[in-house]
């Protein structure tokens, strides 16, 4: 029997990405086993270790995973679900389907870890249909392993959709109904798929935990985290940083020159714009990013050209976000979409009289939390960050001064929002 | 409608939804919150009992 | 044979305030739906005016109910006010009554505890409750002993335009006003009035109703004032 925290870890990152090469495919179990040991069984030990390392969520809310394992522990007896969640609905990020596609050992590892811990019956491998290369990988891996008979395991290919990912959308999905946010309580912890006490995990997280099962709490130094860094860089792509490193290192480690950046997004579309000069100086840790008022979200870190224009896919992104909306709630429904409107007129330079305040007025209204989810209030986290950081962008344009950059090449991938709108 | 019964806490959005005060309700202004509360047609709002600093 | 007491004639007079109270009760519904407001005139004011005349109604119903109970000359006991269909006095169109009055009973009960039931059932009971209305109106045409009458026939046709009048509306709800069953619920609800209307001038109007209804022969020619029908018994 293998205890916790037996293994050295390794002295610098990457943890996560240490192994074989993305080139050589997925890595196979006898890789696995022979690079970090046979995984300790889960145990309520193992939500202490949790909560000693601190680790929290890397899907996007970043919550401190021992409080959500204690949670569905207190409830489970023995019939609780483990949900892995592998939907990541964020355009912009990559990283879960890394992890899935080419280490799906260790995802495994973390769903049966979660499973033994909190005491679940069912291990559900929520991933995006989007991203199939990661499903079938996944299923590969569990037949190199041999289905347990408990607890059981099954994969289930969520809608490519950005709000699917979402914890209670995830639930309701599974229960039959469609992948939108649930408005109301229980929380999935209370009760959540089949009316049970539900976990909902991002996979990157379980592949921490993995390798906190194997390193111990003690050994949890750099408490890693991966970032997808795109944009003015020469490498775009995943990386992973060990906690604390600072925004201009991580583009620099893509061959981007953080001088030469307008700004940059972090988190993905629901984070926010961080101006260049601000850059250097922010740490990827809560501490961090509290400071500096932004989220880390789910690592995206998208530095965007100088000659780009920040209002112009500003108002991409939006449009996407307005047109990802699960139409649950008033502000999404017609707020989100008249914000990008605003925002296209102001983009291309031709703004309406009273645009200028009504983006003032609308980023006030729909947000403090009125939404049926947090959707509305990511998107105009954004739309204020934006204002803030290209303030004398928007300045131009509303004075219908448009820059060069309105139709350059697009900056941020927003699938179905070309630089033109369609 | 809730906008009209309770404009010390609710007011509304340029699509007429509400958007309600967080500030806690306390004295006279419970009626008025819970005459708003019952007459919402969806349900939408609901008075919860703030729990006391320790 | 036994005289009307002025109780028999307060139940049928009750009858006809508590139909123009459901008539108030269904337009003020209507309009409290539309949304409407004016200066002045903020949409509380109709949903709670809607409100309390439906409570209104429940209390005219119960007077209705107890006046019926309470007079002698129909002999109407406290089932034939409460099961549907169960009296010997034109079971049918007494037990159209019961179930209007049921109905609306209920609709009530929900509406005040909401929060208890739940939003859905609310909204079904309150679909159901369209219901009560023309029930209602039906009970009136084939009990009342005074449809022949020249005021009450004004009345009918009055509170039965609000009616259709709103009902039209209501379909008229929001975008979806073309809807093909929109359009179809909207003709069979015009379809129904112009039935109902016929149908009025055919039974309950025409002479020998009150026996066709059902009224028990010892009551026959007895109580009526009513110039149109002559109550005559059969050979």
């Amino acid at each position: 029997m293998t205890a916790l925290g037996t293994r050295q870890a390794p002295s610098a990152v990457p943890w996560l990405l240490a192994g074989p090469a993305q080139q050589a495919g997925a890595e196979p179990l006898a890789g696995h086993l022979a690079r970090l040991g046979p995984c300790p069984p889960g145990s309520p030990g193992l939500i202490e270790a949790l909560a000693t390392s601190g680790l929290r969520g890397r899907g996007g809310a970043r919550f401190p995973t021992a409080r959500k394992w204690t949670a569905v522990a207190q409830r489970a007896r023995g019939r609780a679900v483990v949900v892995v969640n592998g939907a990541e609905g964020e355009p912009a990020s990559w990283k879960d389907q890394l992890l899935m596609t080419f280490r799906p050992h260790l995802v495994l590892d973390g769903a049966m870890l979660a499973a033994e811990s909190v005491g679940a019956a069912d291990i559900v491998l929520y991933v995006s249909s989007g991203a199939p290369r990661a499903g079938e990988a996944l299923a590969a891996a569990l037949s190199e392993r041999g289905l347990p008979r408990r607890p059981r395991i099954q994969l289930v290919w969520a809608p490519a959709r950005y709000v699917a990912g979402e914890e209670t959308a995830a639930v309701r999905f599974l229960n039959g109904g469609e992948a939108k946010p649930a408005v109301v309580p229980p929380r999935p912890f209370e009760r959540g798929v089949g009316g049970r006490p539900t976990l909902v995990q991002n996979v990157e997280t379980l592949a921490l935990t993995a390798l906190l099962a194997r390193y111990g709490p003690a050994g949890w130094s750099h408490d890693p985290m991966l970032v997808t860094v795109r944009g003015a860089v020469a490498a775009p792509g995943v990386y992973e940083v060990a906690r604390g490193a600072r925004l201009d290192q991580v583009v620099g480690m893509a061959g981007g020159r953080p001088g030469d950046c307008a700004a940059v997004l972090l988190g993905g579309y629901f984070g926010a714009w961080i101006p260049g000069p601000a850059v250097g100086a922010l740490r990827l840790d809560e501490e961090g990013a509290a400071a500096a008022g932004v989220g880390l979200g789910c690592g995206v870190v998208l530095a965007l050209p100088a000659d780009a224009c920040g209002v112009t896919e500003t108002a991409r992104a939006v449009t996407f976000l307005a047109g990802e909306s699960a139409q649950q709630c008033g502000p999404c429904r017609l707020g989100l979409p008249a914000l990008a409107g605003v925002l296209r007129r102001v983009a291309d330079a031709r703004p309406e009289r009273g645009d200028a305040e009504r983006l003032q007025r609308w980023t006030w209204q729909l947000g403090g939390g009125r939404g049926a989810c947090k959707h509305p209030d990511g998107a105009v986290g954004l739309v204020g960050s934006a204002l803030r950081t290209f303030a004398a962008d928007f300045e131009d344009h509303l004075r219908g001064r448009p820059c060069r950059g309105r139709f350059g090449p697009p900056a941020l991938p927003v699938p179905g929002v070309g630089a033109g709108w369609p | 409608m809730c906008a009209e019964l309770f404009p010390e806490r609710v007011q509304r959005d340029d699509w007429g939804y509400p958007i309600v005060s967080p500030a806690p309700i306390g004295g006279d202004l419970l009626d008025l919150a819970r005459r708003a509360v019952d007459a919402c047609p969806v349900l939408a709002l609901r008075l919860e009992r703030l729990r006391p600093e320790r | 044979m036994s005289q009307p007491s002025p109780l028999w004639f307060a139940a049928r007079g009750l009858g006809f305030v508590l139909l123009l109270a459901l008539t108030g009760t269904v337009v003020l519904g209507v309009v409290t739906s539309r949304r409407w407001s004016a200066e002045g005139w903020p949409r509380f004011v109709t949903a709670e005016l809607h409100r309390n005349l439906s409570l209104v109604a429940v209390v005219l119903l119960g007077l209705h109910g107890a006046s019926v109970l309470l007079d002698t000359y129909a002999g109407l006991g406290l089932r034939d006010v409460l099961v549907p269909f169960a009296t010997a006095y034109r079971p049918l169109w007494v037990g159209l009554g019961v179930l209007a009055g049921e109905l609306l009973v209920a609709l009530v009960v929900v509406s005040t505890f909401r929060q208890l039931f739940g939003y859905r059932l609310w909204r079904f009971t309150h679909w159901a409750a369209y219901a009560a209305w023309p029930l209602a109106l039906l009970h009136g045409l084939g009990t009342g002993s005074d449809t022949p009458f020249g005021w009450a026939l004004v009345l009918y046709a009055g509170c039965a335009g609000a009616v259709l009048l709103a009902v039209l509306v209501r379909l008229s709800l929001h975008a979806a006003a073309l809807s093909p069953s929109r359009l179809l619920a909207g003709a069979v609800v015009a379809c129904a009035a112009l039935a109902v209307a016929l149908w009025t001038m055919l039974g309950p109007l025409q002479p020998g109703w009150a026996a066709a209804a059902g009224t028990p022969p010892n009551l026959l020619g007895g109580g009526q004032a009513a110039p149109a029908s002559s109550p005559s018994p059969g050979p």
